[in-house]
């Protein structure tokens, strides 16, 4: 039998001191009310109303079983209310610091049409993996080589000034023979790309094609590599979105395909998977990421 | 000269040898007058093929003394080497019957290992070291032959993984110039301080005890150092005569030489450097190299 639904029944009928108004409170039709309490009665193994009087009069066993009844109830009552905050308890995710707080809240509003509250913490890599580790966050967005990633972004190029080629070749930053006092143009990258599968393989080439050591640098911050690219004939190693959001015009790179991974850290693999299949376009759009089938969002 | 300025232009010089991942010793002197301008030279470095120099100095002591005669001929075996970077001997295919003072020619001026290796048959590593201190030469270690410069950790990876090489050269350094590879470790390889030579170039183009005759056969080889992308450029032109010679040994760049000036003014000109770079071929490097050492000599001659 339903214990809690003739509980209810039992106490609503009690109080009101009518079967139909006390099933109208259980928002149940009348002849369901008095099946319920039947049910309960023959459960407890005595009657609960005196059936021989007008209204509903409890019996004196009646009596002595509202207080557990009504117990009963409210412990009910509170549990559904404590799933119902424990679901909207928000999720907090570490998300990379180069995001804009324009995508942020856009993630946000749409994870939440989805059925998910996010906290969002902003952080660099090594930040983010840190935050899960400790517990801090539930899961992060982590910087993973292409292979293992869910989210790919592209990298390439951007400069102050429009190039008339399709394609950047760290190469072309070599200084001829002839230019020795001239400034060299630099290569810089942001805190969100200091990581081995993009920072080393620029490094790579930059030795390979014969650059000088600080003609490809690790700036402290996505700001500061932009002042320097903004002011110059600097490039700074960014994905199509930044470089729109940023003002500079984006080219792939000529000698090297880099791509910016990103995978979901959670310490609790429910988590991972929920943000991975609900959150998985809006995350893509955040990030500036490819479609599964390559375009972009 | 004004100390301050030499320092100021010393600390922007070290600037920029560093943007261009480059460390190591200079050391300019006008070898009439003797001022001199440098950047650590009392540093030792590894000196690679410099010490042709040392060896083709002896040779020749030794052919003046009687102990050798200069047209006997050798028996060269093939050097069999394939890869590229090697010259002359080394890159032969079949023995070859050539005269000692041939040999002295290709070791000094076209850096050929297999022909300074058949110099060290004749004269042994440790009785040339003997020799220097008799000739006024100090501070210079001769400790092994060429061949032993090619076992390098490069020599036994796939071209295309040559870069580990250096990479493995720039970061297994010890403390006190030490290093995991014997070839660049100062107390195991042939070695020496900008300064030390220096005072070799000096002894060449200036009276010492080097007999007159070896050293002329010694600056004339020089003369003729078929190498000249690294210091060259800089500082050879019609008015000029850039005597040198170069070593190269995974990151280390070196090249030591003299420039006489048709006005009779001489510099000598000690380059010893290490990059931080794991890169085979570094052309900016070695221009770097020659500005940093043509900048030192132009504050010495126009202070």
């Amino acid at each position: 039998m339903d214990l809690l639904g003739a509980c209810r029944a039992f106490v609503n009928v009690s109080e009101r001191g009518s079967f139909t108004e006390g099933a109208a409170a259980t928002r149940v039709p009348q002849s369901v009310a008095s099946r319920r309490i039947a049910a309960l009665e023959r459960h407890l193994g005595e009657r609960l109303f005196d059936r021989s009087s007008r209204g509903a009069t409890l019996t004196q066993f009646g009596r002595d079983m509202l207080p557990p009844a009504k117990r009963l109830v409210r412990l009910a009552d509170d549990l559904e209310h404590e799933a119902k905050r424990a679901r909207l308890n928000p999720l907090r995710l570490a998300v990379p610091d180069s995001c804009t707080t324009r995508d942020l809240a856009r993630l946000d509003a749409e994870a939440r049409r989805n059925g998910v509250h996010l906290d969002l913490h902003a952080a660099a890599p090594a930040g983010r993996t840190e935050l899960v580790r400790s517990r801090e966050a539930r899961a992060a967005l982590a910087a993973v080589p292409p292979g293992d990633a869910t989210w790919s972004v592209r990298l390439g190029l951007a400069g102050a000034t429009d190039r008339i080629a399709d394609t950047v070749y760290v190469e072309t930053l070599r200084a001829g023979r002839a230019e020795r006092s001239s400034r060299r143009s630099r290569i810089w990258i942001q805190p969100e790309d200091d990581v081995p599968h993009i920072r080393d393989p620029m490094f790579r080439i930059r030795d390979a094609v014969g650059l000088q050591p600080a003609q490809v640098t690790v700036s402290t911050t996505l700001a500061a590599a932009t002042a320097e690219v903004l002011g110059s004939t600097d490039l700074l190693l960014c994905s199509p979105k930044q470089a729109e959001e940023l003002g500079l015009h984006w080219r792939p790179v000529g000698e090297v395909d880099l791509v910016r991974g990103f995978a979901v850290a959670a310490a609790v693999r429910d988590d991972a998977e929920r943000i991975r299949t609900r959150l998985w376009h809006a995350i893509a759009r955040c990030l500036g990421a490819h479609e599964q089938d390559g375009e972009t969002p | 000269m004004n100390a301050t300025n030499a320092a100021n232009l010393i600390r922007e010089l070290r600037r920029t040898l560093d943007d261009g991942g480059l460390s190591g010793s200079f050391l300019v002197r006008d070898l009439r007058s003797g001022e001199e301008l440098g950047i650590e030279p009392d540093l030792e470095f590894p000196i690679a093929s410099v010490v042709k120099i040392p060896l083709a100095v002896a040779t020749l002591e030794r052919i003046r003394r009687g102990e050798l005669d200069g047209s006997t001929q050798v028996t060269v075996r093939p050097g069999g080497i394939t890869a590229s970077g090697p010259t002359g001997l080394s890159k032969f295919r079949h023995p070859a019957r050539i005269a000692v003072d041939d040999l002295l020619y290709l070791s000094t001026s076209v850096s050929d290992n297999t022909a300074a290796d058949a110099l060290f048959a004749l004269t042994p590593p440790a009785e040339v070291s003997a020799l220097l201190p008799e000739l006024g030469i100090q501070g210079i270690a001769v400790r092994h032959t060429m061949r032993e410069l090619s076992e390098t950790p490069a020599e036994r990876l796939d071209p295309a993984d040559a870069h580990l090489a250096h990479f493995l050269a720039i970061e297994a350094g010890t403390a006190g110039r030490g290093h995991r590879i014997p070839l660049l470790d100062v107390t195991r390889a042939n070695s020496g301080s900008a300064r030390a030579l220096m005072e070799l170039l000096r002894a060449l183009w200036t009276p010492s005890r080097i007999d007159a005759g070896v050293s002329e056969r010694v600056r004339a080889l020089m003369g003729d150092n078929l190498l000249r992308h690294r210091l060259a450029p800089d500082f050879s032109s019609d008015a000029s005569k850039w005597s040198s010679k170069t070593g190269t040994l995974l990151n280390l760049r070196h090249e030591i030489g003299v420039v006489e000036h048709a006005d009779g003014q001489v510099f000598g000109v000690v380059v010893l450097t290490e990059s931080r770079v794991p890169a085979i071929s570094q052309p900016g490097a070695e221009a770097l190299m020659a500005q940093v050492a043509r900048t030192l000599r132009d504050r010495l001659r126009h202070p």
